[in-house]
């Protein structure tokens, strides 16, 4: 028997699976082979491994259906699809309607009712025209019945000087309402402020910058409303 | 695992994510079943000594997989190595359990692993290797497992597994050295019979 032969009966011969003529002629190849011999006793030894099993049974069908379900039942997440899956989506349908209330009842709407060109008072007119300022302030009705104003001011704050605290205040030919205070710096500075519903009786908005000594502080903006429009 | 992608596109990790997270998990534990259900069944008939006992262990320990999917850290180790820790401290558990109960003080079901060991820890150390095995054979494709099954397991001939099944002789002979060099491979085997974990 050739070695090509006796190769193709090794594992045959590892199981002792061979007829006793056939393995016996295998083994006479294989005792003078060292190639097929070092083979053999490599299958040998894997075989010897198989002993550590003392069989290789197969569970009955039924196990996998009673283990899955089982565990579909117990498990956190009972059932086959996750709780995570059914919640997450109406947390995300719910959130997405509270931010868009609260959307619509801050911003009521997207057109101005009023808008306010806000001028430098001539005493800041060289100091901010030197800046590039510019901004404006739009007053807008919410479904609550009052209005917000929104102010909208480019390179108010010197930079040098860092952010300051300013007060936006509605006037009319009896006087004037504080609109709120707000801080502006160099750069953008865009504010949302509350102010009472009856707000077209006033004329103009001014913006005053506080300091220690003055509460009111000095005019540094001024602008009379137009009513309605986008004109900024 | 050296083979994790076997019958399905995931891998025993990606699977265990997806347990872990609640993507179709059902469908996950089942592909894992279908990879190691046999592993852990034989494992429990080793064990345990019975086939009930096997049938109750593959249920705790998928139940328990499926439960503790989120602490599996697979740069730890691997799937099949974290599922054989499961496997053995559950049959350690129901060792246990089966010792204090009435039907082990009667000599029954377990009086044969009781016989070959001091306890349950020696019982479930030896039984590394067995899992190693088990794993390696169920990584072998259908053809190679069955004529070593029938071969070594069956102890039938060559001849007799080409009558049984129709196949050729050689084709009998030809299959049975590719699943012993495949399962030596998969075993990694030198050394294997001292390894323990």
């Amino acid at each position: 028997m050739g070695c090509e032969e006796a190769r193709r009966n090794l594992g045959a011969l590892a199981v002792e699976g061979l007829d006793r003529e056939e393995r016996e002629e295998v083994l006479r190849h294989v005792s003078g082979c060292p190639r097929c011999r070092r083979e053999l006793e490599e299958l040998r030894e894997t075989v010897g491994v198989l002993r550590s099993l003392p069989a290789y049974p197969c569970p009955p069908p039924d196990l996998r259906t009673r283990t899955i379900s089982r565990a579909a039942g117990d498990a956190p997440h009972r059932g086959f699809v996750s709780r995570r899956w059914l919640v997450l989506p109406a947390v995300l349908v719910l959130v997405i309607a509270a931010l868009g209330w609260l959307l619509l009842a801050q911003r009521g709407s997207s057109t101005p009712v009023a808008v306010v060109r806000l001028e430098p008072v001539s005493a800041y007119r060289a100091t901010l025209a030197h800046r590039d300022y510019w901004g404006v302030a739009k007053l807008y009705p919410t479904d609550r019945g009052n209005r917000r104003m929104e102010l909208r001011l480019h390179h108010l704050g010197d930079p040098g000087s860092g952010w300051r605290v300013y007060q936006a205040w509605l006037v009319s030919k009896d006087g004037r309402t504080s609109a709120g205070t707000f801080e502006a710096g160099p750069g953008r500075t865009v504010v949302w402020l509350n102010i009472p519903s009856r707000t077209l009786n006033y004329d103009a908005v001014v913006i005053t910058v506080r300091d220690g000594g003055r509460p009111a502080g000095d005019v540094v903006l001024r602008g009379r409303m137009t009513r309605g429009g986008n004109q900024e | 695992m050296r083979h994790p992608r076997r019958r399905s596109d995931q891998t025993d990790e990606e699977l265990v994510r997806r347990l872990s997270s609640g993507e179709s998990p059902g469908e996950a534990l089942s592909t894992l079943y279908d990879r190691y259900g046999r592993t852990v069944y034989a494992s429990g008939i080793k064990l345990l000594g019975s086939g009930q006992s096997a049938e109750e262990l593959v249920q705790e320990v998928f139940l328990k997989v499926w439960r503790s999917a989120g602490t599996f850290d697979p740069s730890r180790s691997s799937f099949s190595t974290w599922l054989y820790r499961i496997t053995r401290s559950v049959a350690a558990d129901m060792y246990r359990r089966q010792s204090r109960s009435p039907a082990t003080a009667a000599g029954e079901d377990i009086a044969e692993v009781r016989d070959t060991s001091s306890g349950p820890q020696e019982i479930v150390d030896d039984s590394w290797l067995t899992w190693r095995v088990l794993v390696a054979l169920e990584e072998l494709d259908e053809p190679h497992r069955e004529v070593l099954r029938l071969a070594y397991f069956e102890g039938l001939t060559q001849r007799e597994i080409s009558e049984r099944t129709g196949l050729p002789l050689g084709t009998v002979k030809s299959r049975t050295l590719r699943a012993l060099r495949k399962l030596r491979a998969g075993l990694g085997l030198a050394g294997i019979s001292r390894e323990v974990l």
